[in-house]
């Protein structure tokens, strides 16, 4: 290395340790005891997606079950569809989208602002290992009878809370310490606007996520202290478990599960284009203002039952939507300072599949707010009857969107444009992460048969609301023309199980050459932030040993000499 | 390293230090989730509470036969508030590498937590209340009492963990980062307290 680097070593007490003072142990004992974030990394990476087969699997269920096939009896009463419906939704969010986002952050935050580590690897390691502690414990309470359920067996029911807890606790350990990571670990020049706009994007996901799942916890804490008495109160009470946690499923508050798409994409497309992006400060802004609008912790309908017509909640979905047009705006005006027509990538394709998938679940949380707004509208006509009525029937269909199926609808499209999203990143960053390129054929194959999966399912979902299927698993469950959009979901549920079979074949087989010593050229796609300068993969201290030099632009690699294409790699 | 990695690097200026005070970033964003923890826990309390009077004007939020003392907790909110001083005068030894010092002010507001325990302990024989499923009150008043108490006992261990790295240290001042962090979760322990004080006990 021929850096200009004459400072003294750094002697901060909780800086990452380097190579030199840490003794690497090879195998299962090096895996278990690893403190590295990106051993770390890998391992909240794979965990996420083989817990996602098994939450997709528990979707496609539910999807068959509602699209009720004469041949096909999937559960046995109305209970087990409940369970697995509850299942499903804390499984898609907490063993899958949020798991997976903090693998590919744990592994590219530090490389990407230039830090050699983690700023508490202990506790990386410990939240990893109590997720999925709790992960294994979680679906096991749910096996034995338990839930967030009427009619299950108590002492599993007060498994699933503690253990959903425990969950959610070691995701937010796991957050708190990318976000000091973030705070503290940069090194000098590297300022808040000048971070690449994944860290950025985690920056503002990761705050959202401190602030808001705590008051989950605050949700399960209650109601476990209400179901340890001889009779529950309130909280307890079966019929309330689910929804007491159900805003974490909702409006506003799903969205900030998808932020770090804008991210990846943000960070995917100017490299294929070969230039800066522009506006880069407004793209930071937007990014922070869908985070602001994001936080949905206050908008409980279980103690608030008209939290859904409050102005903030309609706002939230308005702005969402507007932020999305804002950063399309700004991926567009690319092409205006572009040196290069995109070349053909995997990650390319499935970061504009979950592009398109973001913009879906946008235009869905846009309608589903309308429905808030009708009870504006008629607060304003309130002096006119027939001004009401005229209202009444023209946005009767956007009203009676609350409670239905549009809102699974919704959390599908917010969740596969999530997953999506981190799967491009996957692909991006797999000279990073396995030390080898993830093959364009199979980025191809996951983003349309993902894509077009994930795509089918939410929009069945918004579909089934407008025909008035409602969201909560009940008797009176199917109305007219349902089973088709169900069979179509079903379709589409089969679709994303094929894609991630492909994601996990993909990461399999990137670990394995890991294992086996591959590596490859630092930066093979042209890339113009901090992690491209590290190796590929990057060893211990990502870095080497001598501290780095400032960085002076968003852009640090791109203002170096431009470099000839055998350096850069060959795709 | 590749050419144009250090290519790059050679357009800039030495480096300098990374930012320090790390245990103190983390212990702030470790604060600030059990402030929107405890805020859960109230916003669910009050919500409930207004709920009850209004559907029953005239009756009492806490149920009969239950006994909700001022005494106990505002001997509490004394207590922590002092303990507030004597954090801060840890850290002042700290800075100063004064030993001493440092070890009094430390055994001082480790007693004044512990006597917080205590004091929660004897609150809870007094009250009388008990989870039966009859009012809504008793499970919100002990998640939230016993949420603090976890509270403060994690504040004491965190002292404790810091007491011990700082005092073993041949410069304590070394260790100012971490006992700085501690202070800070315990002021807002005691800042919780106060709330759940004003909140619970005192409007009832």
């Amino acid at each position: 290395m021929t850096a200009t680097a004459t400072h003294a070593p750094v002697t901060d007490e909780h800086a990452p340790v380097t190579s030199e003072d840490t003794p690497s142990a090879g195998g299962l004992a090096g895996l278990l005891s690893s403190g590295d974030h990106k051993t770390l990394g890998r391992m909240w990476i794979l965990a996420s997606l083989l817990l996602g087969g098994f939450v997709l699997v528990c979707g496609l269920l539910l999807h068959l079950e509602r699209a009720d096939l004469p041949a096909l009896e999937v559960f046995a009463g109305i209970e087990s569809f409940r369970q697995v419906f509850t299942l499903y939704r804390v499984g898609l969010i907490f063993l899958f989208v949020v798991p997976l986002w903090i693998g590919l952050a744990t592994h590219l935050v530090p490389l990407q602002i230039g830090a050699r580590g983690v700023a508490f690897p202990r506790a990386a390691a410990a939240s990893f290992w109590g997720w999925l502690t709790g992960a294994g414990v979680l679906i096991a309470s749910w096996a034995i009878d338990g839930g967030l359920v009427a009619g299950g067996e108590q002492r599993a029911v007060e498994l699933s809370l503690l253990s959903f807890a425990m969950v959610v606790l070691s995701l937010l350990g796991a957050t708190a310490v990318l976000l000091t990571t973030m705070c503290t670990q940069r090194p000098a020049g590297m300022s808040l606007e000048r971070m690449p706009l994944f860290s950025w994007s985690m920056l503002v996901t990761g705050a959202v996520w401190l602030l808001s799942l705590p008051v989950l916890v605050a949700n399960l804490v209650i109601m476990w202290v209400d179901l340890r008495g001889p009779s529950a109160a309130r909280f307890g009470s079966g019929h309330n478990l689910f929804e007491q946690v159900s805003w974490v499923f909702d409006q506003p508050q799903v969205f900030v599960f998808a932020i770090p798409v804008i991210g990846v994409v943000g960070e995917i497309l100017p490299v294929s284009f070969g230039a800066p992006q522009r506006r880069r400060g407004l793209m930071l802004s937007l990014v922070g203002v869908a985070g602001v609008f994001s936080f949905g912790a206050d908008l409980q309908r279980f103690f608030n039952p008209t939290a859904q017509t409050t102005p903030l909640y309609v706002v939230s979905g308005i702005v969402v939507a507007l932020v999305v047009l804002g950063l399309l705006g700004g991926w567009a005006d690319l092409g205006r300072s572009a040196r290069r027509f995109p070349r053909p990538s995997g990650h390319l394709a499935v970061a504009m599949s979950a592009l398109g998938v973001l913009v879906f679940a946008a235009i869905a949380g846009f309608i589903r707010v309308l429905g808030g707004a009708v009870g504006f509208l008629r607060s304003f006509a309130r002096h006119n009857e027939s001004w009401q009525a005229d209202l009444d029937r023209a946005l009767a269909p956007l009203d009676d969107l609350r409670g239905t199926m549009a809102g699974a609808g919704l959390l599908d499209l917010v969740a596969m444009a999530a997953v999506l999203g981190a799967v491009a990143g996957l692909f991006y960053w797999s000279p990073k992460i396995f030390g080898r390129r993830a093959s364009h054929a199979a980025g191809f194959g996951t983003a349309a048969i993902l894509g077009a999966g994930g795509l089918l399912v939410g929009l069945m979902g918004l579909i089934a609301g407008f025909l008035g299927q409602p969201e909560r698993p009940s008797a009176s469950f199917s109305s007219a023309g349902a089973e088709v959009v169900a069979v179509l979901a079903a379709i589409g549920a089969i679709g994303v199980l094929a894609g991630l079979v492909v994601v996990v074949i993909v990461t399999l087989r990137g670990g394995a050459a890991l294992g086996k010593g591959a590596s490859t050229v630092p930066d093979p796609w042209g890339g113009h932030t901090m992690e491209w300068f590290a190796a590929s993969p990057p060893p211990v201290d990502n870095f080497g040993d001598e501290p780095l030099a400032p960085v002076r632009s968003a852009h640090p690699l791109w203002d170096a000499p431009a470099p000839t294409t055998g350096e850069r790699g060959d795709s | 390293m590749s050419e144009p990695a250090a290519a790059a690097t050679e357009l800039v200026a030495p480096a300098v230090a990374p930012r320090r005070r790390t245990l103190q970033v983390g212990t702030g964003f470790a604060a600030a989730a059990v402030l929107m923890y405890f805020g859960g826990l109230l916003g669910v309390y009050f919500s409930e509470r207004a709920d009850f009077l209004r559907a029953n004007p005239g009756q009492s939020w806490i149920p009969a036969g239950a006994r909700i003392e001022l005494t106990a907790p505002t001997v509490m909110a004394w207590t922590l508030l002092l303990s507030v001083v004597t954090m801060q005068w840890v850290v002042h030894a700290t800075k100063r590498d004064d030993r001493r010092h440092t070890l009094i002010a430390l055994v001082v507001t480790a007693m004044f937590g512990v006597a917080v325990i205590n004091q929660t302990a004897f609150q809870y024989r007094q009250m009388g209340l008990t989870i039966d499923g009859g009012s809504l009150a008793a499970p919100l008043i002990y998640t939230i009492s016993a949420s603090h108490l976890a509270l403060v006992t994690v504040a004491l261990a965190y002292l404790f963990v810091m007491a011990i790295r700082t005092l073993a240290s041949p410069v304590p001042s070394v260790h100012l980062d971490g006992m700085s962090a501690a202070a800070l979760l315990w002021h807002v322990m005691v800042f919780l307290y106060l709330v759940i004080w004003v909140g619970l006990f005192v409007t009832k």
